[in-house]
């Protein structure tokens, strides 16, 4: 893994440069590679999109930030719930140019949306093709290939499928029969496509549908009682395709789970592992991850409510370069196109309680995910 | 201590009982529940002069003389529960509603799962759950349930004793209340057995003031209890003997003692000598493969299946639980891996005792001791609640395919009438035969009633 290493002393800081308000909330937002557009899938079954603008249309309010200091937006308006999604909508992906949003829900469905982007505010959505029953039920995860020809989805079916991303044509399917496949990534180089399981196994393809070998990721995954808890909760290369980070929790029991969110570094050649732990056993779980181009892992954990991490790792020695805690419930994490600016969904503080607590205005009040921007600065020091 | 009774008198035997039971009790009968004299004397007499008569074999049915009794004005209702038996399913910690009985699909705390047709035209389960819609059509569901509590520590108690008026005293759990009021029936088996993971032994506090011998016998994952076979180099003939001497001393012990413990004492060991003599019931290798298959070789599904052997043999209560559904972090993921399993083994026992004419004698109750929060917090959990919930149902007094009650659009609240835990209780005994307006139990000369007060049975899902 020394390969992907950084230059040893670095520091990473991160800046909020916005705060958004959603009344839902959100599975994990994606930044577009057009530049000032990004969306999220909701619990709702709407995905839903955000433009910055560089100046608001008149008479259009601004909706407050809980505990912000004046337009925390800074620029950024939320367009119009797209609809026609089941259940929730998980799995979301831009094409590489932001032409096309690929979108899978738990209700088994996937569709490709055309997105145009025109000067402004001004953002049509429209439907391109759509697979009703692409799984039988929750399709956990969407990813597309490097060269964008070709879709990979999984779910709680424990089938992979793959996908002509330009008409929705299934190209190829592979089955782990009772297994929950909760994660999928094509290798960046190679033509293999990655599967994680709710066992904690991580099955390597290659994009003919033959298996080619398996990753050990077990740390992640307990029987309890009666509950299979953890499993691989996501993954994402390196930018070489030299190391698999393979993110989750090292789960202490099942029921309100708790333990210490953990990242495996997978060599994706020889396949040794390092294990890292992030938190303490409140800290949970982690829920998404990025690389950034400097080959440091960015990564938001969720724990018991309240409790949330943004967390950069150097994979090389394995340090924690950065550990922020203000945000409670950190559930998704996007870098932009220019990589240095990413985007947390977390969750509003005070989610949890037991029983009938209303809010003031005496209506029972649901969660939302407030959208936090924050611009990244790494500075490479002299050791 | 205003509740003493002035006819406590000793007169003649049956009295003289009663006036022993009162003068040990510690608890303070309500000003409400005097009872005259005559009014218990002719109730429980006639009690009496009905079981001598029938030659009945039930175990202590009526509670003359025992310190915590019944007394009964309808005693011909109890006779015809006394071939009844209870399955009750205990899922600890709270099953959602959501994701099981009362699916909310598309709505803003709906979850991620979709809704599935089940053998009952018009009703939607959960998709986790299958199995169990193949089997509505013989379940009764009801979907408006309020409760009181939302905490496990006071909410489960409160549920499994029937939340009843406070009288100063600890309810008994509902297995202990049928262990009472029925007794152990013609299997002479524990009348009241809890198959649950972990430890087991006998948790005489189940039984509240009916005292310990109503308790439950537990077995500790399924496993019967340690040292029940006598050891081999015992011979049969000489652990009689033992006995014989055991019961020698309990009798001299008993003499002008409190009885209760024991009364529980020797209980217990009648019990162990009962099981002594069904010690197949717990041989797992005269279980066919097929039914391990269909329940499930997991730990829920090898307690039902043993549960479904206890009824077989005739025990009267059976409690199975499952532990480990206090899922306020990662709930959907939770019940997406317990769902299956529970769904598994609950129908395979449906469809067992329909097709073995069980389904007219075995009441089964299923339920938690409250159900789970619309709202889903950010450990994508649910939490406690017992505002609006569900439960389910089946077999002996109850209608089969009905689903009463409903929750609003969202879930947040019962939109018909809402039932408490009381009303069950009395659902529960009216499906066993018992009336639960005119049976009570004699807490030592202290009439109470066996299930709240200002409750009723459930009427809809009364077969």
């Amino acid at each position: 893994m020394a390969d992907t290493a950084p230059a040893v002393s670095v520091k990473v800081s991160l800046k909020e440069v916005a705060a958004l308000t959603t009344d839902r909330q959100m599975c994990g937002v994606r930044f577009s590679p057009v530049t000032g557009l990004m969306s999220s899938g909701s619990y709702d079954a709407t995905i839903r999109f955000w433009r910055k603008v560089e100046t608001m249309p008149e008479g259009e309010s601004v909706p407050p930030v809980k505990g912000a200091k004046g337009d925390s937006t800074n620029g950024w308006r939320e367009l119009p719930p797209v609809t026609g999604h089941r259940g929730w909508v998980e799995g979301l992906a831009f094409s590489a140019d932001g032409s096309k949003l690929f979108t899978g829900d738990t209700w088994g469905r996937l569709s490709c949306r055309r997105v145009e982007v025109a000067e402004g505010r001004d953002v049509t959505v429209s439907p391109e093709w759509e697979v009703t029953d692409a799984h039988d039920g929750w399709l956990r995860e969407v990813s597309l290939s490097p060269d964008g020809g070709t879709l990979a989805t999984c779910g709680r079916d424990g089938r992979l499928k793959l996908w002509n991303s330009s008409d929705g044509s299934l190209r190829q399917q592979m089955e782990r029969p009772g297994r929950d496949l909760f994660a999928v990534r094509f290798h960046p180089t190679e033509s293999s496509v990655v599967c994680g399981d709710g066992f904690g196994e991580v099955i390597i393809w290659g994009t003919d549908g033959t298996q080619q070998r398996t990753f050990d990721a077990s740390d992640l995954f307990l029987e309890h009682r009666l509950q299979q808890v953890g499993g691989v909760r996501r993954m994402v290369f390196s930018p070489d395709g030299q190391t698999l980070a393979v993110g989750g929790t090292r789960p202490k029991n099942g029921g309100s789970v708790q333990g210490k969110p953990v990242v495996l570094l997978f060599n994706w050649k020889t396949g040794d592992k390092r294990l890292i732990e992030l938190g303490s056993d409140s800290d949970v779980s982690v829920q998404d991850m990025q690389f950034l181009s400097e080959g440091l892992l960015l990564v938001v954990t969720s724990g018991s409510p309240g409790t949330g991490q943004v967390l950069c790792v150097d994979p090389g020695s394995g340090s924690v370069l950065l550990t922020e805690k203000k945000l409670a419930n950190c559930h998704g994490v996007s870098l932009s196109s220019d990589g240095r600016h990413c985007v947390v969904t977390a969750t509003n503080k005070g989610s949890n309680g037991n029983g009938r607590r209303l809010d003031d205005t005496g209506e029972y009040p649901g969660n939302w995910s407030p959208i936090h921007l924050f611009e990244i600065s790494v500075e490479q020091m002299e050791s | 201590m205003s509740g003493r009774l002035s006819w406590c008198r000793p007169v003649d035997g049956q009295e003289q009982e009663i006036a022993m039971s009162m003068s040990r009790s510690p608890m303070c009968t309500p000003q409400e529940h005097l009872w005259s004299r005559r009014q218990w004397l002719g109730k429980a007499g006639s009690a009496v002069a009905a079981t001598t008569a029938l030659g009945l074999g039930v175990a202590d049915s009526i509670g003359v003389g025992t310190g915590s009794g019944l007394a009964t004005a309808a005693f011909g209702e109890e006779l015809k529960g006394l071939d009844k038996q209870v399955l009750f399913v205990w899922i600890d910690g709270g099953m959602s509603q959501f994701e099981s009985w009362d699916p909310k699909p598309n709505s803003q705390f709906g979850g991620p799962f979709r809704p599935i047709s089940t053998s009952l035209p018009g009703v939607q389960l959960c998709e986790l759950m299958p199995q169990t819609a193949r089997q509505m059509h013989r379940l009764a569901v009801v979907r408006s349930l309020c409760t009181q509590d939302n905490s496990h520590s006071a909410g489960v108690p409160r549920i499994l004793r029937g939340d009843p008026k406070n009288r100063g005293v600890t309810y008994p759990y509902f297995g202990s209340a049928v262990a009472k009021l029925m007794g152990p029936g013609s299997s002479n088996l524990p009348p009241y057995v809890w198959i649950k993971p972990g430890s087991g032994g006998f948790k005489h506090e189940n039984a509240g003031f009916l005292g310990p011998k109503y308790g439950a016998l537990a077995f500790g994952d399924g496993l019967p209890p340690e040292n029940l076979q006598r050891p081999e180099m015992l011979t049969e003939d000489a652990a009689g003997l033992r006995d014989e001497l055991r019961q020698l001393a309990n009798r001299r012990y008993l003499a002008g003692r409190m009885t209760t413990n024991t009364e529980a004492s020797s209980a217990v060991f009648d019990m162990a000598s009962s099981l002594l003599a069904r010690k197949e019931l717990f041989d797992t290798s005269l279980v066919d493969q097929r039914d391990i298959d269909r329940y499930g070789a997991h730990e829920f599904g090898r307690h039902m299946l043993l549960g479904r052997r206890m009824l077989e043999a005739g025990i009267r209560f059976v409690q199975v639980t499952s532990y480990g559904w206090d899922t306020h972090g990662d709930n959907f993921n939770g019940h997406a891996s317990l769902m299956p399993r529970f769904d598994q083994a609950f129908a395979s026992m449906i469809e067992d005792l329909h097709d073995r004419g069980m389904m007219d004698r075995v009441l089964v109750v299923c339920l938690s001791e409250f159900g789970r929060t619309p709202r889903i917090n950010g450990q994508s959990g649910r939490d406690h609640w017992p505002e609006s919930w569900s439960l389910a149902m089946s077999g002996a007094g109850i209608k089969p395919g009905v689903v009463v009650g409903a929750t609003n659009e969202k879930g947040t609240s019962v939109s018909t009438e809402p039932y408490d835990i009381g009303h069950l209780f009395h659902t529960w005994f009216k499906a066993l035969g018992i009336d639960s307006r005119q049976t009570e139990y004699d807490n030592a000369g202290q009439p109470l009633p066996i299930a709240h007060d200002d409750c009723g049975p459930v009427a809809d899902v009364l077969a």
